[in-house]
């Protein structure tokens, strides 16, 4: 009858912590991007009481590269170049959001061999409404392997935009893989 | 005793399932609870309260106020008081420096502004859900979102053309930034116009106490 008692009471305790009305305000706080093109994404803002909506975009992508030169035979360079994140050319006037990070990272089969930092550019209006807020990374000659195998990137960014309700920080994943002959 | 122990076992799962059908009833998404909000303390209600501060020729009611922080309350925002009137105060004086130097926002180009938002908007699946709870939330249409925040939308545009036709040029012209530090340092000279703004706006408050 304890038991009874003891798993009611779990279940009671479980079911108030996991339902309590402001639990969704924290589970709406960061959402995962599948690798697309221009996929959009919304930012909320409260005014005079009300939810405004500001649409903006992100993009991300990984190019694989290799060349054999010289005496090396397979694997020499890996490039990646990731464009990400644009954003609607403030017709709303908000302090734009804020670009929280990143994550390169380099793996041959599951062992992780290197990793690189992505600094920021920016690729000038790219359409008429939009700004884009590009960061490229590569791996800039570095050789990060040199012979057969299979090779893998993984990359990451993370947006965030303080003034915004809801979704405050969206991410973008990507990820490709290269194998080497 | 062994069926006893599976009947206490049904028991409590049957609590705790029902506890998890009553409990989530009860839980909302803060969209939902902003359309809630909109329909108890907004819709249709007139503003008869206590100007508590004056910003030119413009009041800032305990009302306007109460409405912001209670609507950042439901998303998990704790503003104080004083925030809320700087950040309306804001509002106002940027809307006034738009105006002052003649930008101006046709009413075809905010409708035209929302459209585009809300379409792009509907495409993100994750806000889009919590935008028809906030339709449901506030017993409206869509079309009569638009209507209602076509006045903020202007505003909010008016704020960005000037911040893109005046300030833009302006802080061009003094600077010769790469492009790549441009648009950061941008964003930091628009804040800091802000809040001189603020800062030379002479607030007048009229709290009881101050």
């Amino acid at each position: 009858m304890k038991k009874i008692a003891m798993i009611t009471m779990v279940s009671v305790l479980i079911s108030i912590i996991s339902f309590f009305p402001y639990s969704s305000a924290f589970a709406y706080g960061s959402e995962i991007m599948d690798l697309q093109e221009n996929i959009p994404f919304t930012w909320t803002f409260i005014e005079e009481g009300i939810p405004i909506v500001m649409a903006s975009q992100c993009s991300s992508n990984l190019f694989k590269n290799y060349m054999i030169a010289g005496n090396y035979i397979g694997f020499h360079e890996c490039s990646q170049f990731a464009k990400q994140d644009k954003f609607k050319n403030n017709v709303l006037g908000y302090s734009q959001y804020t670009y929280a990070g990143n994550v390169r990272n380099y793996y041959k089969g599951s062992t992780k061999i290197g990793s690189t930092t992505m600094p920021r550019f920016y690729d000038v209006l790219v359409s008429p409404d939009w700004i884009w807020m590009a960061f490229q990374g590569n791996t800039d000659g570095d050789v990060i392997g040199n012979d057969s195998g299979t090779y893998y990137a993984k990359s990451g960014s993370t947006f965030i935009c303080p003034e915004a309700f809801g979704v405050l920080s969206h991410s973008i994943e990507n990820s490709v893989t290269m194998i080497v002959p | 005793m062994k069926v006893k122990k599976s009947l206490g076992i049904i028991i409590a799962l049957t609590v705790f399932i029902a506890l998890i059908v009553v409990v989530s009833g009860f839980s909302e998404d803060p969209f939902t609870m902003l359309g809630k909000f909109y329909m108890d303390n907004i819709e249709g209600k007139t503003d008869d309260s206590k100007v508590i501060a004056v910003v030119g020729d413009k009041n800032i009611t305990q009302q306007s106020v109460d409405i912001y922080k209670e609507s950042y309350e439901i998303v998990g925002a704790e503003k104080s008081e004083e925030e809320i009137i700087e950040k309306i105060a804001t509002d106002i004086l940027m809307t006034k420096e738009a105006e002052k130097n003649n930008i101006t926002v046709k009413d075809e180009e905010v409708r035209k502004t929302i459209d585009y938002q809300l379409g792009l908007m509907k495409e993100d699946t994750t806000t889009y859900q919590g935008f028809q709870n906030y339709l449901k939330g506030a017993n409206m249409t869509e079309e009569e979102y638009v209507e209602l925040t076509t006045p903020i939308y202007k505003r909010l545009m008016m704020k960005g053309v000037f911040k893109y036709k005046i300030l833009k040029p302006e802080f061009e012209k003094s600077t010769n930034l790469s492009e790549e530090k441009f648009h950061n340092e941008f964003e930091d000279y628009c804040k800091e116009y802000e809040e001189e703004l603020l800062d030379h706006a002479q607030i007048k408050y009229l709290k009881d106490d101050e």
